[in-house]
């Protein structure tokens, strides 16, 4: 390079860096938006932009990292592939199912989990109180009888009335008590569970048979391991025999095609994003693996809370690091647990507020996390996210979309200022989709149609028009009843389960 | 599209005084800001005479925004930094998005081909393999073609994976006659893992001595997978040998599992009962714990006298490790000694040793840990006392009744409950 080429390229540098320049720069140009006005409004504009750009660019980052796993693990497909056996030295687990209200499903549920594949399990269904004959069936149908209630009470739950034993498989138990909530009913059943392994499942869930395998599989490399969380996928579509899935489909409602597509973007590799840097806060109360000493030393369930599966995680990360004791929160990608999406707009609007409210509830009882010096990854990285991007997330989201559109109208914006806004977050809102879609074919290819990949490739594009926006504002009326302590409830699912086959 | 000048290198530097020259000029135009944003400002503004220099402040002042005056082109451009930057960012997305589409497009296009090649060398190779197996030779073999080789040796190993005796030795007869196996040395010295794992999978299967030395260099790598599969390798090729320079590493490992090494360690039983044994006494005191779990899980009858000062040790860790090993009666006066024990996980491992070598004496001491105030201490108590040959199951409601101790007496019905139900 010849001195003169050196000389401009370190003005050029220079120039870039030359603060009190771009400094005048800016005071310069300030007035380039045209916007008549305060400079309130201009500073909002630039924060909304730049709030889009920094939360899809962090998803992409976390989408990054869950390739980066991906490939790694891959490459180990072969081994997967082998036959597998069994030692006899894999860790029993107990899976606990609470009940409410299951009468019509219960039954099958429980006869597809007694016939998971794994060494050795045992299953405790909690019956929490239900209103309808879920018991009657449950003792009809597995020929229940009372069994001695010796247990330990580590965790405080409301009054256990029977424990039962089934005559017909001696790995099943059933815990009848008085309603407390499925944070309550899973308490009491970590309470009557054997053994040190203990796994939460919704009594919906469809599970596949090495789902157990599967989701064991971190636990072997070492006690650090104190969870691990499986992944859930949309069932809607999807065949079910003999509560196993036989066939994976997509569903033919559009909002459960929304929520697919939602899944693979932000709950599946998301997720996994954060699990490779041990920052995973939420663990699916539809399938998750707990220690069950670890669980019991940090209290339990929380029984006043909506959200307890994220409230138990973050809780845990909180309580190892305040310890100072090593630890690992692991998410497995493979898909092992199936359920069905709402797909009606008043059953996905009360879980979106729902999950809200356990988000809002979750944080804030566990703020310290945040400002521990230890904090690590989980404290200093994916706490401040939750709470900026997700909790407060849809505050301004919404906010922004309204204000934008508020101040073009009125003439504050410029159109190509709203035109710009509307194409950034658009546009990285269907590269983070599409980058979704990138990693699901890279790692499973669950939809192996030309036709399937189409579908999901619009509603890719469809769901940044408008399916995000409702969803924004279903979790702000979320946030607002957080706010306003109204009183939570879980509302009714409407199951429609057409999928599902008669056992 | 926005009309941006591109930037054009200045033929002389720009000083940094030149440029606060311009900023200070910048400053005293402020009036102008004041009475907004109006096109003829700007315009007049651009016509300030400045350095002849092309700088990035000049091309920024060639931008010109107004919603009242100019052209279409002219009003849709981006005078602001952010909004440049913004719009840029969209484009950006936009642009890695089709990119990514297209990649989707690609990578199911290449699936579509190895699924086609991976069903072409089924379509040859299962029926050969499966005559193989079977015992009946095949004369003469077709050759494999190297595009099929990757394919072809994951169905080998997983068949190999499934069978023994006469039929593994003929598939490995078969690989060889195709040379599998030098197709298996070069995969290892790959980059590509999957195929590292193949070729260290397909050697141990041929246990082929000519890899020693690669094999090696993989065991102590630092990669989980690789290295336990380089040491089933070298176990499966030459055990003694392999046994002798890795257990020290197996015991330090904490990466590998243990289940995994369970696996590995079962194919030579009785050497590696010895490695065991002569590595317990010397091994790190951190990998203690590791070693005796790892001797446990093999049913290895670790040494009395190794035992007895492991149960000594004043690592509860160790005693645990120890205790769960334990299955000689000569160890039963130092297993009592431990029976009342201020760590509960001691006391509860006591009673499940002293149901495996206890004798009658002890029963007493089990029907005292009835009540204990450790709950598990009393369930692994009641367990002992009922499943165990110790007593009857006459004897055990007897003792129920005559049990006073409530929580004693609810764990015995437990206990006994238990036994029914199985």
């Amino acid at each position: 390079m010849d001195e003169s080429t050196l000389e401009n390229l370190l003005a050029w540098l220079g120039l870039v860096i030359d603060i009190p320049y771009w400094a005048a720069v800016w005071r310069q140009y300030r007035g380039s938006f045209n916007i008549q006005g305060s400079e309130l409004i201009r500073g909002f504009t630039f924060f909304i932009l730049a709030y889009f750009v920094l939360l899809n660019l962090c998803y992409l980052a976390l989408n990054l990292m869950s390739l980066v796993t991906l490939y790694w693990r891959r490459h180990e497909q072969i081994l997967d592939e082998l036959p597998q056996v069994y030692t006899g030295l894999e860790q029993p687990i107990t899976i606990v199912v609470p009940a409410y209200n299951e009468e019509l499903t219960i039954a099958s549920s429980i006869r597809s989990m007694l016939q998971l594949s794994y060494s050795e399990f045992e299953i405790v269904v909690v019956n929490d109180g239900s209103g309808d004959g879920t018991i009657d069936v449950l003792i009809r149908e597995f020929a229940l009888i009372p069994f001695p209630r010796a247990y330990p009470m580590r965790i405080l739950t409301k009054p256990v009335l029977e424990v039962y034993q089934s005559t017909l498989h001696p790995n099943l138990r059933v815990v009848n008590k008085a309603n407390g909530g499925k944070g309550d009913a899973l308490n009491a059943g970590i309470n009557v569970a054997r053994y040190p392994l203990f796994c939460a499942v919704d009594a919906d869930s469809v599970l596949q048979r090495d789902s157990l395998q599967l989701v064991v599989k971190p636990f072997r490399y070492g006690p650090d391991v104190i969870a691990t969380g499986g992944t859930v996928r949309v069932a809607n579509g999807c065949e079910v025999s003999g509560g196993f899935l036989t066939r994976v489909g997509l569903p033919s409602s559009p909002l459960a095609l929304f929520q697919v597509v939602e899944y693979l973007r932000a709950f599946l590799f998301g997720r996994m994003g954060w699990s490779t840097i041990n920052a995973l806060l939420i663990v699916s109360g539809a399938f998750g693996v707990f220690r069950k000493d670890v669980v019991i030393e940090a209290g339990g369930y929380r029984t006043n809370t909506i959200g307890e599966d994220m409230e138990l995680v973050v809780r845990l990360h909180r309580m190892m690091r305040e310890r100072r004791r090593k630890y690992r929160i692991v998410f497995v990608p493979e898909p092992i647990c199936w359920t069905e999406a709402p797909e009606d707009l008043k059953t996905l609007r009360n879980q979106r507020i729902r999950w809200q409210r356990g988000l809002s509830e979750s944080l804030v009882s566990n703020w310290r996390l945040m400002f521990r010096l230890n904090g690590g990854a989980a404290g200093h990285l994916a706490f401040p996210f939750m709470l900026v991007f997700e909790w407060l997330g849809p505050l301004i989201e919404l906010g922004g979309y309204v204000f934008m559109t508020l101040a073009f109208f009125s003439g504050y914006v410029s159109w190509y200022a709203f035109a710009v806004f509307l194409f950034v977050a658009v546009g990285l809102g269907i590269l983070l989709s599409i980058s979704g879609l990138l990693l699901e074919e890279l790692a499973f290819h669950l939809y192996p149609k030309r036709r399937q990949l189409l579908v999901l490739g619009l509603f890719m594009i469809l769901e940044n028009i408008g399916y995000r926006q409702i969803n924004s504002y279903w979790r702000l009326v979320g946030l607002c009843q957080w706010a306003a302590q109204k009183e939570a409830a879980w509302g009714e699912m409407k199951r429609k389960g057409v999928w599902q086959r008669e056992i | 599209m926005p009309t941006v000048a591109r930037a054009t290198l200045p033929s002389t530097a720009v000083t940094r005084t030149r440029r606060y020259d311009l900023c200070a000029r910048r400053r005293s135009d402020q009036s102008q800001h004041a009475r907004g944003w109006s096109g003829a400002g700007r315009a007049a503004l651009a016509r300030t005479p400045l350095d002849d220099s092309v700088t990035p402040l000049a091309i920024l002042d060639k931008r010109i925004s107004t919603t009242s005056a100019g052209s279409i082109l002219e009003s849709i451009t981006l005078s602001d930094p952010f909004l440049w930057i913004a719009f840029w960012t969209g484009t950006a997305a936009l642009c890695l998005a089709v990119v990514l589409a297209i990649a989707i497009i690609a990578m199911r296009a290449a699936l579509a081909r190895q699924r086609n090649t991976a069903d072409l060398v089924d379509w040859i190779w299962m029926p050969l393999l499966a005559r193989i197996i079977a015992g009946d030779p095949i004369e003469p073999l077709p050759s494999l073609r190297p595009g099929e080789s990757f394919l072809f040796l994951r169905v080998w190993i997983h068949l190999q994976a499934s069978i023994r005796g006469d039929a593994a030795l003929a598939l490995n007869e078969m690989a060889v006659r195709l040379g599998c196996d030098r197709v298996a040395r070069q995969y290892l010295l790959s980059r590509n893992r999957s195929r590292q794992l193949v070729g260290v999978l397909v050697l141990g299967y041929l246990r082929s001595a000519d890899a020693w030395p690669v094999l090696l260099h993989l065991f102590h790598g630092a990669d989980s997978a690789t290295s336990l599969l380089a040491l089933w390798a070298m176990v499966r090729t030459d055990p003694g040998t392999a046994l002798k320079h890795a257990m020290r590493h197996i015991l330090a490992r904490e990466d590998w599992p243990l289940m995994r090494l369970v696996t590995i360690l079962a194919e030579a039983p009785e050497l590696c009962s010895e490695a065991v044994t002569r590595a317990v006494p010397l091994v790190d005191p951190a990998h203690l714990p590791r070693a005796l779990s790892l001797a446990e899980a093999l049913q290895i009858a670790l040494p009395p006298r190794l035992l007895a000062e492991m149960l000594r040790n004043e690592s509860i860790d160790v005693r645990l490790s120890a205790l769960r090993v334990v299955a000689t009666p000569d160890l039963l006066p130092v297993v009592r000694s431990l029976a009342d024990h201020p760590d509960w996980r001691v006391r509860l491992q006591v009673s499940k040793a002293i149901g495996r070598i206890g004798d009658e004496s002890d029963l007493t001491r089990l029907q005292k840990m009835l009540g204990d105030p450790e709950w598990w201490v009393r369930y692994r108590a009641a367990q002992v006392i009922t499943h165990s040959l110790l007593l009857n199951l006459e004897e055990v409601r007897e003792l129920y009744y005559a049990t006073d101790d409530r929580f004693g007496k609810a764990m015995l019905e437990t206990a006994i409950a238990e036994g029914t139900a199985r």
